[in-house]
């Protein structure tokens, strides 16, 4: 049997609670994924995939009910151990891919790793390796802003991978892309995920929730679970 | 914590700081700006109060002069006997000087009869005073010497108050550890003094009085007031307070002049405590959401404001040293120097206060590190999910 590695109980999460913008994004959500699924949390805007996808990732905490990460509940931790989750067990890859502006793209992949006791110098190799592993080798010392979307999305893969991460997790990753960079998106996710790794995308694009290689769809409306649907 | 986190985390800072280059460049040169401002004004100020230091330190306790109608006037020799009188007073000597304008370089000389009461600190660089006998002759500063391209053995010519032209071969060149005092100086024997300003005889310009104890010159000055009420006893302590009063207040001036400067580095610097721009913010979000701790964050932002601060500071401090001992604080000196601007020109010996430097760094590289670091760990502490939302 496999490992459950994310499990939320009731998961609830207001935004500006108790204010007159009060908004509920997450409501009551109870889910559990298992080592190497390859999830996909489906709806439209506004649905709270996001909020899940941060709720899941230790970005922010749930107002109420549970979350646990490889078997630790995480909804109390303070939050140096929510950064120390964040930096070992997931990599991260956002909507608008948030690389920084004005740094190569060897230096973007690097980031993760930088407040950390490994040199620079093996840093360096890391990041060089997973960026040749992508194809990106020959555009290492390009600043990001001079990248196409794809380039940039494969930077933003490079620099989720860094860490060696037991999940990845993408919000909206294919919202800039056009149908065969989405494509080629999902295929390297494939690639991962046959490697061990546990894949949570969140996105609304049929090419991602109707690929043939997605695990389990978790379609969301209104902060709440409408469908929870396991393939194979 | 090991040393190669650190390490990164400064890699990280130099990345971050050449990647803002021309925001950090103009953040670097108001500041250095507003250093070499506030620094020169320190320089200058604290420079004059020693030379006005170093010039009382050889001075007697006490001067009398003779007032009349507000105006000082040429003093009797005649009462020193009558002072002498008084007890604690240790000797009573005649002092005469007088200023000469020179009009071929337009500025005023200070001219000193014999070498008596001139002050410990000054030294001749060459040569030797006029003996008491000597006619003719001078020692003069060295503001006259290249004024007036007269060396040692050289000639300077003066016009005496009855209009007849007096010639002096320069016999020596002062040093000093205050040129404020001795650039603009000529010594010459009495009887010339006499002749160059047609002093009366048995007449000086004030007279010097010298006693026991430092501390009864009070008393003496109030007896000499009953005794003389036409006279005017000036103490050394009273011409220090003025000295200080004046430096500090025209350092105040000046701080009044740049205060523009200064609006503009605390508007500056309240813009950068108040908060970050959305970029910065998004990359704190960013550096959180991929496992960054706060603490990571806060020390770039230390590490950028101590970069930016200290090299400002030391920019700046530097620039103002050169300004006030290598360029004669030509900025601002008019301001500063008063009246003094008809002296020709003199250097100020370089002097430097630790404690100014230190407090001054207190008062500017603190402040400006607190208002980097204050907004960083605002945004740090929030949720990463919360600043890359936007």
């Amino acid at each position: 049997m496999k490992e459950q590695i994310i499990t939320t109980e009731n998961a609830t999460k207001y935004y500006n609670k108790g204010k007159a913008n009060e908004v509920l994004a997450v409501s009551g959500v109870s889910i559990d994924i298992v080592r190497g699924d390859f999830a996909v949390l489906k709806g439209p805007s506004g649905s709270g995939k996001t909020t899940l996808l941060s709720l899941i990732g230790c970005m922010t905490r749930p107002t109420s009910g549970s979350i646990s990460v490889e078997g630790r509940d995480t909804s109390h931790l303070p939050e140096r151990f929510l950064t120390d989750i964040r930096r070992k067990t997931f990599g991260f890859i956002f909507q608008q891919f948030h690389l920084i502006q004005g740094m190569s793209v060897l230096q973007n992949v690097m980031i993760p790793l930088y407040p950390t006791d490994i040199s620079l110098a093996v840093l360096g190799r890391r990041a060089e390796v997973i960026l040749e592993n992508l194809g990106m080798s020959k555009r290492r010392n390009f600043p990001v802003q001079g990248l196409s979307g794809g380039e940039q999305q494969r930077t933003a893969i490079a620099r989720a991978l860094v860490n060696d991460p037991d999940i990845i997790l993408a919000d909206e990753p294919t919202a800039h892309l056009d149908t065969a960079l989405s494509k080629e998106f999902m295929s390297l996710m494939k690639e991962f995920r046959d490697k061990g790794k546990t894949i949570i995308i969140a996105s609304h694009d049929p090419i991602v929730f109707e690929n043939e290689n997605i695990d389990l769809i978790v379609e969301m409306r209104d902060g709440e679970v409408k469908n929870f649907t396991k393939h194979g | 914590m090991s040393v190669a986190k650190h390490i990164n985390v400064l890699d990280y800072t130099l990345l971050s700081l050449s990647r803002r280059k021309f925001k950090n460049i103009t953040i670097i040169l108001v500041f250095t700006f507003v250093i070499f401002i506030t620094g020169s004004i320190l320089f200058l100020t604290y420079s004059f109060k020693r030379e006005a230091l170093l010039i009382l330190e050889g001075a007697p306790e006490l001067i009398i002069q003779r007032m009349s109608a507000g105006r000082q006037e040429l003093m009797p020799v005649s009462i020193s006997g009558e002072i002498m009188r008084l007890a604690g007073v240790t000797k009573v000597e005649p002092h005469h000087w007088g200023y000469y304008y020179d009009s071929l370089v337009k500025a005023n000389y200070t001219v000193i009869a014999g070498d008596g009461t001139l002050s410990k600190n000054n030294r001749l660089l060459k040569g030797r005073l006029p003996g008491d006998r000597d006619t003719h002759v001078a020692a003069i500063g060295r503001g006259i010497s290249k004024a007036r391209f007269a060396d040692l053995d050289g000639i300077i010519s003066l016009q005496s108050t009855r209009g007849s032209l007096m010639d002096f071969k320069v016999t020596g060149i002062f040093e000093s550890d205050s040129e404020l005092l001795t650039s603009d100086l000529i010594v010459v024997g009495l009887s010339d003094f006499k002749e160059l300003f047609d002093i009366p005889e048995g007449m000086a310009t004030d007279l010097i009085v010298h006693v026991s104890n430092e501390t009864e010159a009070p008393v003496v000055a109030r007896k000499i007031r009953e005794l003389f009420p036409y006279t005017r006893p000036i103490l050394r302590n009273e011409i220090l307070r003025t000295y200080d009063a004046v430096f500090g207040w025209r350092s105040g001036l000046i701080l009044t002049l740049f205060a523009g400067a200064l609006v503009a580095f605390i508007i500056l610097a309240w813009d950068k405590a108040t908060g970050l721009s959305a970029e910065e913010k998004k990359e704190i979000g960013i550096l959180k959401a991929v496992g960054w701790e706060t603490s990571d964050i806060l020390e770039i932002k230390f590490w950028e404001g101590l970069v930016i601060s200290l090299t400002s500071f030391f920019c700046g401090i530097i620039l103002a040293y050169a300004h006030v001992y290598f360029f004669g604080a030509s900025l601002f000196s008019p301001a500063l120097k008063g009246w003094s601007v008809i002296y020709p020109d003199f250097r100020l010996a370089p002097f430097i206060n630790l404690y100014q430097i230190v407090t001054l760094m207190a008062l500017t590289v603190i402040p400006y590190i607190a208002s980097t670091i204050i907004p960083s760990w605002k945004a740090a502490i929030t949720d990463p999910d919360e600043i890359v939302r936007g």
